[in-house]
């Protein structure tokens, strides 16, 4: 995502989830934003095979 | 003293459970102006109920294991009649709650006595223990550098020797961390282990209830006491106790071990491998084990963390952004922001990478790995360098404890230091539910005196 869309993503998500951010208060979360999207980035391009399902708790 | 000698004193009559608890309320006083572990006491009331356990001695009733035992909590464990604030001044006007949480109230029928609170970062997201609200707490081992968190009141008051037991929560590292640089041993049982009933949640999905302690045997008793299964918490695995005390002797025999390689050693320095290295010493050279893709295990505990904590609060951040913890305010705020179909690739490759590890079980019994990249760093410390590469510190300080906690393993942690050296945890990592591996390999380098964790000098 570029910077501009990050920007315009963070803005509208927190007004539709009714947390809405000040002008003050929505670049430190866009900059947070923006470290979470490159985190996400090589786990969203790895080859998860389709039939992995999430499953929380083991069971032997 | 340790736990169990109180508790064998106590039920031998040689210690009153009320000098037991005097003793360690004086402690709190005589230190913790230095050390700020504590945010709350219950002074009278612990001296009141460790009265009521000498008169039942008198009475010749028997005792039950950690009778007249002082610990201390993590203040996002409900103490009854108390108001849980999880690190924020934000929640000072909850309700007080109506029962302890339910691992108290198990500790509490083994004779146990809570003395008080501890810090720890706002809504345990932090690895340092730097709360805005309530102060810093300091590493009894080195004043000038932070306890680890979020869990860092529990291993300082343990470290400091106010209490020989402490409580706290785990959801990325936040036991394993603390414990790691304050130098004292931690548990971190299988996720769904221990029910987290009147705890205050973080991150459902990775939140996990562990414990403090000066040696293994104090800390098998304080997590066996805590053990089996119930329906109060949807995560918890209905399985009955499975006490590890009677198993402590066995060490290391017949146990294949192994070290972690590629992730866990890039992402650790001398200091950080150095406990590590010390107890291969003692162990002989291991072989190296390797699990594919550790990066994107760490990545994806990132964003469950991120959504899930930031789901269930975020609302309350917003509502109250001007008083809510600078350190972790838009990382809440973000996390909200997060959208399902990442949160869900991330729960998914939950399930990819656990069957990695399940496979590396059928080869080894114990994997071995360094808890934190680097020792106890400086209070207000921005930045740290690993290996050359610099890093932001408050989020990357569970760099190494992530992957394991995002794959529930149980994992024990030892401090090991050499002499003038700062505490180097080494992560014990076993099959889930076998905690009982991760405490036999922990008993075993403490007897082989790798291991210790003597009250930090300054504080005898």
């Amino acid at each position: 995502m570029e910077e501009a869309d990050i920007r315009a993503y963070v803005a509208a998500a927190a007004n539709a989830q009714g947390l809405a951010l000040g002008a003050d208060q929505l670049e430190p979360v866009v900059a947070v934003f923006t470290r979470t999207a490159a985190i996400a980035a090589p786990l969203l391009e790895f080859d998860l095979p389709e039939d992995t399902e999430p499953a929380p708790v083991f069971r032997p | 003293m340790n736990a169990l000698a109180i508790a064998a004193a106590v039920r031998e009559g040689r210690l009153r459970a009320v000098e037991a608890v005097g003793e360690a309320l004086a402690r709190i006083n005589r230190h913790d102006g230095t050390v700020n572990a504590f945010v709350r006491h219950r002074g009278e009331q612990a001296l009141r109920e460790a009265a009521a356990l000498d008169a039942a001695r008198a009475r010749g009733e028997p005792l039950p294991p950690l009778a007249g035992v002082p610990f201390a909590v993590k203040d996002n464990f409900d103490l009854r009649g108390e108001v849980t604030t999880a690190g924020s001044r934000v929640n000072l006007g909850r309700t007080p709650a109506a029962a302890d949480a339910l691992v108290v109230q198990r500790l509490r029928a083994a004779g146990a006595i809570p003395v008080g609170a501890t810090n720890m970062d706002a809504y345990a997201y932090g690895f340092t223990t730097e709360n805005s609200d309530f102060g810093a707490t300091f590493n009894p081992r080195d004043l000038a550098r932070t306890a680890g968190g979020s869990s860092g009141g529990s291993a300082a008051a343990v470290a400091a020797g106010m209490v020989p037991l402490a409580l706290g929560t785990d959801t990325n590292g936040s036991v394993r961390v603390p414990a790691a640089l304050c130098g004292v041993f931690g548990l971190k049982p299988t996720y769904g282990r221990l029910p987290r009933s009147g705890t205050f949640a973080f991150v459902h999905g990775l939140d996990h209830l562990g414990c403090f302690a000066r040696g293994v045997a104090d800390l098998t008793a304080c997590y066996d006491a805590m053990q089996g299964g119930d329906a109060s918490d949807p995560a918890c695995d209905p399985r009955a106790a499975q006490p590890a005390g009677a198993q402590l002797a066995l060490g290391v025999q017949g146990l294949r071990l192994a070290r972690l390689g590629g992730y866990f050693e890039q992402w650790a320095d001398d200091s950080g491998a150095r406990g590590l290295r010390l107890a291969e010493k003692h162990l002989g050279e291991l072989p190296v084990a390797q699990v594919p893709h550790t990066e994107l295990a760490r990545a994806s505990a990132f964003l469950i963390t991120a959504a899930e904590g930031g789901a269930l609060h975020g609302r309350t951040v917003r509502a109250h952004y001007d008083r809510f913890e600078p350190h972790s305010r838009d990382r809440f705020l973000a996390g909200a922001l997060t959208p399902a179909a990442w949160y869900l690739r991330a729960q998914r490759f939950r399930s990819w990478f656990r069957h990695q590890l399940e496979g590396l079980f059928e080869q080894f019994d114990v994997l071995l790995a360094p808890a934190t990249p680097v020792t106890a760093t400086l209070l207000g410390q921005e930045r740290m360098d690993v290996n050359g590469i610099a890093l932001p510190l408050r989020p990357s300080m569970g760099l190494l404890t992530q992957p394991i906690s995002f794959a529930g393993l149980p994992v024990a942690v030892a401090p090991v230091a050499g002499p003038g050296q700062a505490p180097s945890g080494v992560q014990i990592i076993a099959a889930p539910w076998r905690e009982d591996l991760c405490l036999r390999v922990a008993a075993h380098l403490e007897n082989a005196a790798v291991a210790s964790a003597p009250i930090a000098e300054g504080f005898a």
